[in-house]
């Protein structure tokens, strides 16, 4: 059975529910962070794309990579099998890197999104374009170098209270 | 993941992915080395998406994409000397960076059409990462052509026609490449995708308001069987760490 991972917060669980086995799994992904934002799960971050968990407790996982190079996708894949070596009625794990869909922001949950800019100053720009500054609130967060410590990340100032912003992208 | 591949197709995109390898591995060479610190971030952030590029093609030739990608024989490696080449000169790794970019967004365009649906997804994925890279590369472009520095300006020019007849060698095909367009597995000849490319190019010169004519610029094709001049010592700086512990998960 495979369900996809309800990405958006409002959406309704489906009628049928998770078996109890792909429950647990669900529960453990949750627990499994992003190595660069350690309090942020790779649900969260739109990274886990299917689950399939079997009658005989053999468990697949398709996550999609942010971008291809990035560094961490070796360390995640590791802390899901041994997030989900712990679940009970599990035989073996499978993850995969999907080379579909293709991540983007708009995967970020709500949630997740609000972590980012109050915990790591990490803020999304806005349909219009505008970045609002996580510090003070202003919109007149301005960009400053397309490119970024790490690659999804680009550099941004805020000119109101003169602090350094990141932009995911 | 190894996929079945048609010993075409496998050709095909053994010489795509060496050049991405190669690239990637010269771009890193600016990191901590760039002219100021956004344009080492720059240069990394773009190695680092060059270098996942191989990797996601490396997966479809090998289970063991390190060993593969590092420990194989020089002459067995498919990569073009463009890709290869050491550019010792920050003006010299834009352009270069420029001119491999636009072939590559071609490669990929040449790929995402592709009859196997696995390679049409990485293409898809990878050709939207490119979009930041042909930015970074027009920015900076544009306004050292715009500025009033005429001696940078004309070294800018006098690197473009320097490095112009070396990138040609980027569309030396495979040595199956008709097979593989006529399996379906890529959709554009070499041949083909170089009269865009040079279109492309001499239309971002004019738009730069550089005068420079790309169909007088000549240059041999090359060849992928052969490796240039200091891609031993390339090679055996990419096989420092491997080399500690070759039988190690690193």
């Amino acid at each position: 059975m495979t369900i996809p991972i309800d990405l958006d917060d409002s959406t309704p669980a489906p009628p049928m529910g998770p078996s109890p086995l792909q429950h647990r799994v669900h529960k453990a992904l949750e627990q499994v962070t992003d190595p660069e934002y350690p309090d942020i799960s790779i649900v969260d971050l739109g990274l886990v794309e299917q689950v399939t968990a079997q009658e005989n407790g053999q468990v697949l996982v398709g996550l999609i990579p942010t971008f291809s190079g990035c560094p961490a996708l070796a360390m995640i894949a590791k802390d899901v099998q041994t997030a989900l070596g712990s679940v009970p009625g599990i035989e073996s794990v499978d993850v995969r890197w999907l080379t579909s869909p293709v991540w983007s922001t708009d995967r970020i949950t709500a949630s997740a999104k609000a972590r980012l800019s109050s915990d790591y100053t990490v803020i999304l720009r806005h349909k219009d374009g505008t970045l609002r500054c996580p510090v003070c609130g202003s919109n007149a967060v301005a960009d400053q170098s397309m490119a970024g410590p790490t690659r999804c990340r680009s550099l941004a100032w805020c000119p109101s209270c003169r602090n350094p912003v990141e932009v995911m992208r | 993941m190894t996929s079945e591949l048609s010993p075409a197709a496998a050709d095909y995109l053994l010489a795509f992915a060496d050049d991405e390898h190669m690239i990637g591995a010269r771009h890193t060479a600016w990191i901590g080395m760039g002219p100021f610190l956004e344009e080492d971030l720059a240069f990394c952030s773009i190695a680092q998406d060059e270098l996942g590029h191989a990797v996601a093609l490396y997966e479809f030739l090998t289970d063991d994409v390190d060993r593969f990608a590092l420990l194989r024989k020089p002459q067995e490696y498919r990569s073009c000397a463009f890709a290869e080449l050491e550019c010792g000169d920050w003006v010299d790794a834009l352009v270069r960076h420029w001119l491999y970019d636009r072939a590559e967004q071609l490669r990929w365009e040449a790929l995402s059409g592709s009859a196997n649906q696995s390679i049409s997804e990485v293409a898809v994925r990878a050709e939207r990462e490119e979009s930041f890279h042909r930015a970074h590369a027009e920015s900076f472009m544009s306004r050292i052509s715009a500025s009033n520095d005429t001696s940078s300006i004309s070294k800018l020019s006098e690197a473009i026609v320097r490095l112009l007849p070396v990138a040609q060698g980027i569309w030396q095909p495979s040595d199956r490449e008709e097979e593989a367009i006529r399996e379906g597995f890529a959709t554009a000849s070499s041949a083909s995708m170089a009269q865009s490319w040079n279109s492309m190019i001499q239309e971002d010169l004019l738009r730069w308001g550089l005068d420079i004519d790309v169909s007088s610029s000549t240059g041999a094709l090359g060849s992928r069987t052969e490796r240039s001049q200091g891609f031993e010592r390339l090679l055996a700086s990419l096989q420092e760490v491997i080399n500690i512990d070759p039988a190690t998960a690193w």
